[in-house]
């Protein structure tokens, strides 16, 4: 468990802070060429991608590198899962990392209905549509002026003055650190739209988390660490798509082959005979129970 | 089947690595729409961005500097590696297109 979560944050900062040096590169660079965090997201690409099939051209700010990343996320995504959410993205880290500051100082987490939290999941493709349709209808990165990713990471705050639109801009990032102190990774959940394309995407995924109903005790610890709270106790048996391939529900879970990785998958479908044979005796089931009571 | 739980981590970091240094060597991680003067290459006046300095104006076009300062009408002191859309704030009445017509001029 604690290999997988100091990897995962290992690599987190290892990403994060090259997008900082890359920010600060930009801002210092004297003829602003070198890379600005708008051209190495991959979200681009799909910002990009109704200008690219309709006319063969990109919208502005968008370069090739953003083709490279998103065609690589997409690739990556279908073979072995969505982990770039939960171990690559830097806006995702800094929501761990307010996450941790939360836990730190005991501020008390918000638990939303799961009406009310499954309802606001669809605020990421509402993101997403307004998002496609404005970059298709401006033909330029128009969402750049509000997302949150290129306001922190992007420095405008930083090195240049104060304007109108960097203060909306700096009103939305506030808004939502302030959700991610609350409620765990809250952009990720309810408006990344990234994290939307993603979930489509991750349906589709060769590898997916894998609940066996024969060998899991319904202890529920799995379903703690989750950042996104998809409840992996609860799968049939594959985890939500909505999964960040954090791997902590794997790693906490307690009984061999309850909860694992699981591989080839074929459109989200379980292949009769792939469930794993149970291995929770009788005392074991007992034990995490008495464990999860005490 | 089961599969290792780095499995999905470490994949995803290699291939996204991997496409980024395919990329490289093939010459197809481009970051910046800004292409650099190449000294003495023919720059046309519609060339000129807010991001570009007058020098690298000047030198994309293959003119003077102090010819195009002059041409443009500028203060023979302007800062002349300061990018164009920032020249406002020292010269509130400067306009891109000053310098725009000024290479068209000289060209």
């Amino acid at each position: 468990m604690q290999r997988v979560k100091r990897a995962r944050h290992l690599t987190q900062f290892v990403f994060g802070g090259f997008i900082i040096v890359a920010g600060v590169r930009h801002q210092l660079s004297p003829d602003g060429g070198t890379a600005s965090v708008d051209a190495l997201c991959p979200f681009g690409a799909v910002e990009t991608l109704a200008t690219w099939i309709m006319t063969g051209a990109m919208i502005s700010k968008i370069h090739p590198s953003n083709l490279v990343l998103g065609l690589a996320l997409l690739v990556g995504t279908l073979l072995v899962g969505n982990a770039f959410c939960g171990w690559i993205c830097p806006f995702g880290a800094i929501q761990d990392a307010l996450s941790w500051v939360r836990r730190t100082l005991h501020i008390p987490s918000v638990t939303l209905p799961h009406a009310l939290d499954a309802a606001l999941r669809w605020g990421r493709f509402v993101v997403l549509a307004v998002i496609l349709y404005f970059s298709y209808a401006t033909a330029r990165l128009w969402f750049a002026d509000y997302d949150p990713y290129v306001t922190l990471f992007g420095l405008h705050w930083l090195f240049e003055g104060p304007s109108d639109a960097l203060w909306i801009a700096l009103g939305i990032l506030g808004v939502v650190v302030a959700g991610s102190v609350v409620i765990d990774r809250f952009w990720c959940r309810y408006l990344c739209p990234l994290g939307g394309v993603l979930s489509v995407v991750g349906r589709f995924s060769l590898i997916r988390i894998r609940r066996s109903t024969a060998s899991c005790t319904d202890c529920t610890l799995c379903d703690k660490p989750c950042p996104v709270g998809i409840e992996p106790s609860k799968a049939k048996p594959f985890v939500s798509a909505d999964c960040i391939g954090c791997m902590d529900c794997v790693a906490t879970c307690p009984v061999p082959h309850a909860l694992t990785l699981s591989a080839p998958v074929f459109l989200g479908i379980p292949r009769p005979g792939a469930e794993p044979a149970p291995t929770a005796t009788r005392a074991h089931r007992e034990s995490v129970h008495a464990g999860r009571e005490s | 089947m089961k599969v290792s739980v780095w499995v999905a981590p470490v994949a995803s970091v290699i291939i996204l690595l991997g496409s980024v240094g395919v990329a490289t060597v093939t010459g197809d991680w481009v970051t910046s729409g800004r292409q650099q003067f190449v000294q003495g290459q023919e720059t046309s006046s519609g060339d000129v961005k807010g991001w570009m300095t007058l020098e690298g104006v000047a030198q994309g076009a293959g003119i003077g500097l102090d010819e195009l300062i002059k041409e443009a009408g500028l203060p023979a002191d302007i800062a002349t590696r300061v990018p164009l859309k920032d020249l406002k704030e020292t010269l509130p009445d400067f306009e891109i297109s000053e310098v725009r017509d000024a290479v068209e001029r000289l060209s």
